[in-house]
Order: C-alpha cells, then sequence, then structure tokens
C-alpha cells in the first residue's frame, strides 16, 4: 500500500466526516434527527438501504466463497424481492401512516406498553452485539492485512462513523451510505476491469467461463425452494422488524418513496450480489494464470513457516507451487480432466494448510476465505484503486454499523427514555439525549468489537440470539398487523414462546438448519399468541 | 373536519398509489434471473 493509496483512504475518511458535520443543519428537532423530517427521495432511502444491509464480510467474505465454492451464494438472495413486494403490501403504509419513530412504537397503539418495551429491549440486546461483530470481522481482517493492531483498526472504522452519526443524526447516516454505496459499486467495477484485463492476457473470456465451469463455480446446484421458503421469514424479520432497517424507509418522503426504496432493493440487490460474487470467481481464473499464495492470510503463513512445524509447512509449500504450475499447464492446454485433478489437489493441499495453522495458532476457526479478496486487493490492482477499495471496505464496515447505531439510539430514546422515565421534554432535550445515545452505544460497539475479535464463541453466540429473536419479533408484527383478534397478552406471551421454541430447536434439534428458525419462531408466536387470545374477550378497539 | 387545508406534508406522507406492475416486474425478473443462473451453470459445467 503506497502513499497515494493512503491519501485516498484518508480523503475519503475525512471527506465523509466533513459531510456528516454538514448534514448536522437542520437536525436540532427530535424529527429531523432521528428522520430526516421524513424528507429524503426514494433513491437515497433505498441506497441506504442496501449498504446498511451490505456489510464488509459482505465484500470481502463474500468474494472469498465465491474463489472456493462459485456463486452458490446467490441464492441466499433469492427470497428479497418477494420479501420487499410483501413488506411493501403490508408494514410500510402501517409504520407510515402511524408516524412512528419506531418499529415498536405501533406495537404498544395496538397492544400495550409492555408488548412494545419487550420487542424493543429484544432488538436492543441483539443489535448492540451484533454491531460489535459487524464491527469486529472486517477489523480482524484488515489488520492482517494492513499489518495495523486490531485496537487500531476497530478505532479506525469507529471513530468517523461514530463521529457522523453522532453529529449528523439520520440524515448523515443515510448521504453517507449514499457515498458509500457509489464507492462500493465503482471500486468492485473497476476490480473487475482489472481482473478481465489480467485474465484476457492468457485465454478468452469464453474459456475464463470454461475454466470457471469446469471446477463447479457456475453450477452449484440451487436449493430454490426451500431457500425461498425459510430466507423469505428471514428477509421479512431483518426489513420489517428490525429497527436499523425500518428506520431507513421511516425517512422517506411519503408512503410511495419508501414503497419504492425497497424497491429500489428488490430490483437492484441481486444484480449487485452478482457482481461481487463473479468478482471472487474472477479473482479464482486470475490466480489460474498468477501464482496465489498458498494461504492468503501472509501474518498465520509467517507464523507457521517460522513455527514448531514450518519443516511439514515447507514441504505443503512445495508441492502446492508444483501443482500450481501443473494447473496453470493443463489451463493453457485445455487439459479439462487435467484441470480439474490439479485444481482438486490444489484444493487438498491449502486445506491441510490451514488445519496447520489452526492447530498451530490456536485460531479453530481460521478460515482462508475472507483473506482472499483483501490479498488480491492489495498485492495486484494498480496504485491509486488499492486506496479505493480499501475505503470501499471500510465504508461498507461504517456504513452497515451507522444504520445500527443510529437505530440503537432512536430505540433507546423512543422506547425507553421519553416513554418510561422523561415524558415531557423540550426537543433540544431529546435531541442532546439522542446524541449522547448514540455516542454511548458507539462506544460499546467498540469494545465488544475488541472483546469479540478475538473470541468465536462470542460471535456464536451474539449470531444465535440474533436467530432466536428475531422469528419471534415477525410473529409479533403479523399478530399486531395482520389480524385483528389478537390481544396483548397474547402477544406478549406468545412472543416469550417463540423465542423458547427456537431455543429449544436451536439446542435439541440441531439438524434444523438456522434459516428455519425465523420460520418456526413467526408460527410460535401466531399459534400461541393466538390461542391465548381467544380466551380472552376481544380488544374493543378493535371490534 | 373545521375547513383547514392539511399541511402539504402530510398529504405526501398520504400518497398511497397501487404498484402492482412494480411488484410483478420485480418478480419476473427474478424469475428471469434464477432461470439464466440455471442456464449459465448448465451451459458452463
Amino acid at each position: 500500500v503506497r502513499p497515494l493509496d493512503w491519501g485516498v483512504l484518508v480523503a475519503y475518511v475525512g471527506w465523509i466526516i466533513i459531510d456528516g458535520l454538514r448534514r448536522s443543519k437542520g437536525t436540532d428537532k427530535v424529527d429531523g434527527y432521528l428522520l430526516a423530517n421524513r424528507s429524503l427521495p426514494w433513491w437515497a432511502v433505498g441506497l441506504s438501504v442496501m449498504a446498511t444491509q451490505m456489510s464488509a464480510v459482505t465484500i470481502v467474505g463474500t468474494t472469498g466463497l465465491a474463489y472456493t465454492t462459485g456463486l452458490r451464494f446467490i441464492q441466499n438472495y433469492f427470497p428479497l424481492p418477494l420479501a420487499m413486494v410483501i413488506l411493501s403490501l403490508t408494514v410500510v403504509p402501517f409504520f407510515t401512516r402511524a408516524r412512528v419513530y419506531t418499529a415498536y412504537e405501533y406495537l404498544e397503539r395496538r397492544f400495550d406498553v409492555r408488548v412494545r418495551s419487550l420487542a424493543s429491549f429484544l432488538f436492543l440486546i441483539g443489535r448492540a452485539t451484533s454491531l460489535g461483530v459487524t464491527l469486529a470481522a472486517p477489523s480482524v481482517v484488515m489488520s492482517a492485512i494492513l499489518g495495523w493492531s486490531l485496537p487500531v483498526t476497530v478505532l479506525v472504522i469507529c471513530i468517523p462513523m461514530i463521529a457522523y452519526t453522532t453529529i449528523g443524526g439520520v440524515q448523515a447516516v443515510a448521504w453517507t451510505d449514499v457515498k458509500q454505496m457509489f464507492i462500493v459499486v465503482f471500486g468492485m467495477s473497476a476490480a473487475v476491469v482489472v481482473l478481465l484485463s489480467g485474465i484476457l492476457q492468457h485465454v478468452s473470456f469464453g474459456e475464463a467461463l470454461n475454466l470457471a465451469g469446469a471446477t463447479g463455480r457456475l453450477s452449484e446446484t440451487y436449493t430454490v425452494w426451500s431457500a425461498m421458503l425459510g430466507g423469505t421469514f428471514l428477509m421479512l424479520s431483518y426489513f420489517g422488524c428490525d429497527q436499523s432497517q425500518v428506520q431507513r424507509y421511516l425517512t422517506a418522503k411519503s408512503i410511495d418513496e419508501a414503497r419504492s426504496s425497497l424497491m429500489m432493493s428488490a430490483w437492484v440487490k441481486i444484480p449487485l450480489q452478482l457482481l461481487i460474487l463473479t468478482t471472487g470467481v474472477l479473482v479464482f481464473v486470475f490466480y489460474l494464470f498468477n501464482t496465489p499464495p498458498m494461504l492468503f492470510n501472509r501474518v498465520y503463513d509467517a507464523q507457521v513457516a517460522s513455527g514448531p512445524r514450518a519443516a511439514e509447512y515447507v514441504g505443503l509449500q512445495q508441492a502446492f507451487d508444483r501443482e500450481i504450475a501443473a494447473r496453470r499447464e493443463a489451463a493453457l492446454r485445455a487439459d479439462r480432466d487435467g484441470f480439474i485433478a490439479s485444481d482438486a489437489r490444489v484444493k487438498d493441499i491449502r486445506s491441510q494448510a490451514s488445519g496447520i495453522v489452526r492447530s498451530a495458532s490456536g485460531d479453530a476457526d481460521y478460515s482462508d476465505v475472507n483473506y482472499v479478496f483483501p490479498t488480491f486487493i492489495t498485492t495486484q490492482l494498480p496504485i491509486g484503486l488499492v486506496g479505493l477499495m480499501i475505503a470501499a471496505i471500510f465504508a461498507a464496515a461504517m456504513s452497515a454499523s451507522g444504520g445500527e447505531l443510529n437505530a440503537l439510539a432512536t430505540a433507546t430514546v423512543i422506547d425507553f427514555y421519553k416513554r418510561h422515565f422523561v415524558k415531557q421534554a423540550t426537543d433540544s432535550h431529546y435531541v442532546f439525549v439522542s446524541k449522547l445515545a448514540t455516542f454511548a452505544w458507539g462506544l460499546f460497539a467498540c469494545f465488544v468489537a475488541m472483546r469479540a475479535a478475538n473470541q468465536g464463541s462470542l460471535i456464536e453466540v451474539v449470531n444465535r440470539y440474533g436467530s432466536v429473536v428475531y422469528g419471534s419479533l415477525l410473529g409479533v408484527f403479523i399478530l399486531a398487523i395482520l389480524t385483528r383478534r389478537a390481544t396483548a397478552r397474547g402477544a406478549f406471551w406468545g412472543t416469550i414462546a417463540g423465542m423458547a421454541a427456537v431455543l429449544y430447536v436451536y439446542n435439541w434439534m440441531p439438524w434444523i438448519a438456522f434459516l428455519w428458525h425465523n420460520l418456526i419462531g413467526a408460527v410460535v408466536v401466531v399459534a400461541v399468541g393466538m390461542a391465548i387470545s381467544y380466551t380472552q374477550r376481544p380488544d374493543a378497539r378493535l371490534v | 373536519v373545521n375547513g383547514e387545508p392539511r399541511t402539504p406534508n402530510v398529504e405526501r406522507l398520504e400518497n398511497d398509489t397501487p404498484m402492482t406492475k412494480t411488484y410483478v416486474g420485480v418478480l419476473v425478473l427474478e424469475v428471469v434471473i434464477v432461470i439464466a443462473l440455471w442456464w449459465f451453470g448448465r451451459a458452463f459445467a
């Protein structure tokens, strides 16, 4: 990474902080600070929705996944358009007309304060810890790639993000997301151009596709129906019940504009994700003709090469070098069978090397996948573009976490501070408390990120919590929006039952994939909630 | 109710136009993408 690249990165970070400060104008009222006075255009909201969903791990993780396994991951996004259509027809008009600040505020109007507080509390716990993980995962990767210490990397992401989110509120978050999406798309497109120009020096485009296809990277089996059913519920709960997403479209000018913002994701998300995954496949083809490192995490590579298992590791490296040369020859000769066999041996050697790293470093969760694309960026891209792509990765980390931080502060102030503690105060007081809450949650997220980075088990606990909670949140919103008979008591105990059911499934029925947990949670909440509701008199307001 | 005009902001907020064509278009595009990926995978397998 050369001085010009650092210059690009510093200029970008400086720009988003300065622009965040500029966006703080007009945010002296709660409506301005938390909802941008409901004035944002659909395209800005749409880009913000996508930026909040797309973390840095989406860029480095999915390109790495495509490098090793191909395009299969795309099926996880198939349910998204259908979920967006369902949400546009259901929750968008409800939330917009209700003029709420948080999704959970609506639950009090429909049920009671107990249901609202429970839902908001569940959101706060889950999102606060997952925000730490959202920051930790790219920090671990980028600290290894750039040779920075982990705390420094976390702070490089956190300080600008906390600064612009705290000062500018939701407006700064949304407009920064817009810039960040452009940076990400431009950076990925530029990387594709560089990859193609490198590949086309050796083979034609058609031959490149044949090589990727020969190793199964273009022809994975798509399990469309199971992905559609389980995944749709996952998307519904994320985009419909998670304040970090709901708050994005609450800032839109109207119901139509909020719907259009979700439709933007429905149109664009799958092609965008295909661009990212295709980049990963192209990195694979690129490295057929350019020698790749045996392992992409150079820190571990150096550690193991000078550790007690160095001899074994050096032997693997020699075998790897021979096999890479054989694979290249087979690819150039269009020897399909020889190429496939050689690629399988390369895969096996990399797997053995990863095993040595896991035992030598003590990092049992080590996966080489996340280091593939950052290594490609820093070693193969031209000067200037390296800085831009590093900025794109940091941008993705900031945009995903900025929206979450903003949502955490909103739920804290609106659902708890204003609802339970200080009910009547001036707008400037609530704005001040919102800024304080944003700053405090930001510090908490930094702390969790530094702790989580070295604890795979903590990351697992956070992921488990998410899968336990989000199906139940979806269930309680289904009761609120789609039924008139559900009562507050039914909704409250239904939510508890839903979480208990998913917890049971998680611990004692491990063969059920996590994709189904949301569906199970939602179904149990609706079933138990309705059963309890039928034992009570219906809510007089709704009869 | 009392004859006062509604603020432009509220009117804007209430804009609620059916978007059936968009929904159908989105779902058709998705089906096209899924079929194209399936065909692409078979063509280069």
